[in-house]
């Protein structure tokens, strides 16, 4: 499915910028504070580099940011990988459906689209939100790329008419990087844990009085006492034991979709070594960028 | 304040926001380091649970191979010890002789038919199996943690912020070669 718009901006513009806009504003404050002694043409220039000097520290925070989250999060096998943020490598290929090519192209996992006029204005635009699946040796994981910041380098672009049309994409059997939130379910899930299970059912009943009462109080008196309590517990055991009996031999289904606590969720077509160098150097420039530009604004304006 | 003056303010700022992000960092790698250590931990646990019934299961038909099933019951015993204290070198040790002992009794297991068409037995040595791959899956996965919180610790410049808000460095879950390579079986028939 290909929507319109692109999904995902206003969670990056939440969850990765809003640490941010205080630094922004504070550059912007000085630039305000200094403007009324200024003369009215250094006074214009004096603005324009403070915004280009908020932008650049918001790219240094935001390169920085996914710098770390690349080189800090260690590689994981599909089929042993923990739940939760995990950095998967291997290849991509269709899942339930394919997504066909934007303008009649051959098929692919993912794509991203702008039409736009010759002068700039933009038409129509779309992202695939189509869930599609990353192997490696050890197994298959379905990847929902809904809200991710997807770094492809396939790209093709051209112009018919007055129309420039341009699209990014990724084909199947391509190589990808993906980092982002796993969640396991089915099989014999490695990661559950049946006294964890027994608790939380001792807590569901113990919440639940009048089925506590019903079921465990065996001597009627309408408390549970210590043996009851225990018998409760060896109902408990049996019914955690009996779920994962039954998850078990549901089919194990890995998915990898955008993180909820704001951590980025990243797809590439490239390597995460040589990606997080690129972020790494953007970065610096973008620190560098700032505070050249905070020095010839505060020059125009003091 | 000249505009070099204010400069050097914007870079104390930008310095600021440095320590911040960096001291972010090292809570957040702590953090990798005890959650990869956590997800080898339930494997642990699991496999822990499940080696009695193997041992038990072997010892209806394997009569004559007391010594291998003495060996796996104190490895697990070692293992479980070196978990309670927290005690990486021993837990290391313990790892490569249950390892080698599992590798041991499912070669032997060979030489009974019975056993082997055991279904019980069957179920317990897939598990165990897969148990073992998440196991050696997850110690590489937390080593590589470790490895990253390690560096950010003692590398500079996120060694001064280390040192000034105590961050330590964690230790790797080292196990011997002969875990990671495989069964000698000729070793083993010798």
């Amino acid at each position: 499915m290909v929507g319109s718009g692109v999904p995902g901006g206003a969670y990056f513009f939440r969850r990765e910028m809003s640490p941010f806009i205080f630094a922004v504003a504070s550059v912007l404050a000085t630039g305000v504070v200094t403007l009324r002694s200024a003369p009215q043409g250094q006074v214009v220039e004096g603005v324009l580099l403070l915004g280009i000097c908020a932008v650049s520290m918001w790219g240094w925070y935001r390169a920085n940011r996914l710098w770390h989250y690349i080189s800090d999060t260690p590689l994981s096998k599909i089929e042993t990988a923990a739940q939760g943020y995990v950095e998967l490598q291997g290849d991509c290929e269709l899942h339930a459906r394919e997504t066909q090519g934007f303008a009649s192209g051959p098929p692919c996992v993912w794509q991203s689209f702008r039409v736009q006029r010759r002068d700039g204005v933009l038409i129509d635009s779309g992202i695939s939100t189509e869930p599609f699946l990353l192997t490696d040796k050890t197994g298959k994981c379905i990847v929902n790329p809904d809200g991710a910041m997807v770094l492809s380098s396939s790209r093709k672009s051209w112009i018919e008419g007055s129309t420039r049309y341009s699209v990014r994409f990724i084909r199947p059997g391509a190589s990808l990087y993906v980092l982002g939130m796993m969640q396991t379910t089915g099989g014999s899930n490695d990661d559950h844990n049946r006294s964890v299970e027994v608790s939380k059912l001792l807590r569901l009943w113990k919440n639940d009085p009048v089925f506590l009462l019903s079921e465990f109080d065996s001597n009627g008196d309408g408390e549970v006492d210590v043996q009851e309590w225990q018998a409760a517990r060896e109902r408990a055991d049996v019914v955690a034991g009996r779920l994962r009996a039954e998850r078990s031999v549901e089919p194990v289904t890995h998915l990898i979709s955008r993180p909820r606590d704001g951590s980025p969720f990243l797809i590439s077509d490239k390597d995460p070594a040589p990606l997080g160098r690129v972020f790494l150097a953007l970065s610096w420039l973008n620190i560098a960028l700032g505070l050249l530009t905070f020095y010839m604004a505060a020059g125009r304006l003091l | 304040m000249d505009a070099f003056g204010l400069t050097v303010v914007a870079m104390l700022v930008a310095a600021g926001f440095y320590v911040i992000s960096a001291y972010n960092r090292l809570v957040r790698l702590k953090h990798n380091v005890k959650a990869a250590w956590s997800n080898i931990d339930v494997l642990l646990k699991q496999r822990h649970d499940e080696l009695p019934k193997l041992v038990t299961t072997c010892r209806e038909y394997m009569k004559y191979e007391q010594e291998t099933l003495e060996r796996v019951t104190a490895a697990r015993s070692q293992v479980a010890n070196a978990l309670q204290r927290g005690d990486m070198s021993e837990l290391a040790a313990g790892e490569s002789m249950l390892h080698g002992g599992l590798g041991q009794l499912f070669a032997l297991a060979e030489n009974y038919p019975e056993l082997k068409s055991n279904e019980s037995f069957r179920q317990l040595q897939l598990r165990i199996s897969s148990l073992e791959n998440a196991i050696a899956d997850r110690r590489e996965f937390y080593n590589d943690s470790v490895n990253v919180n390690n560096i950010a610790v003692e590398a500079f410049p996120t060694n001064i912020i280390a040192g000034q808000f105590k961050f330590d460095t964690a230790s790797l879950f080292e196990v011997e070669p002969s875990q990671t390579s495989d069964v000698d079986m000729k070793s083993l028939f010798a």
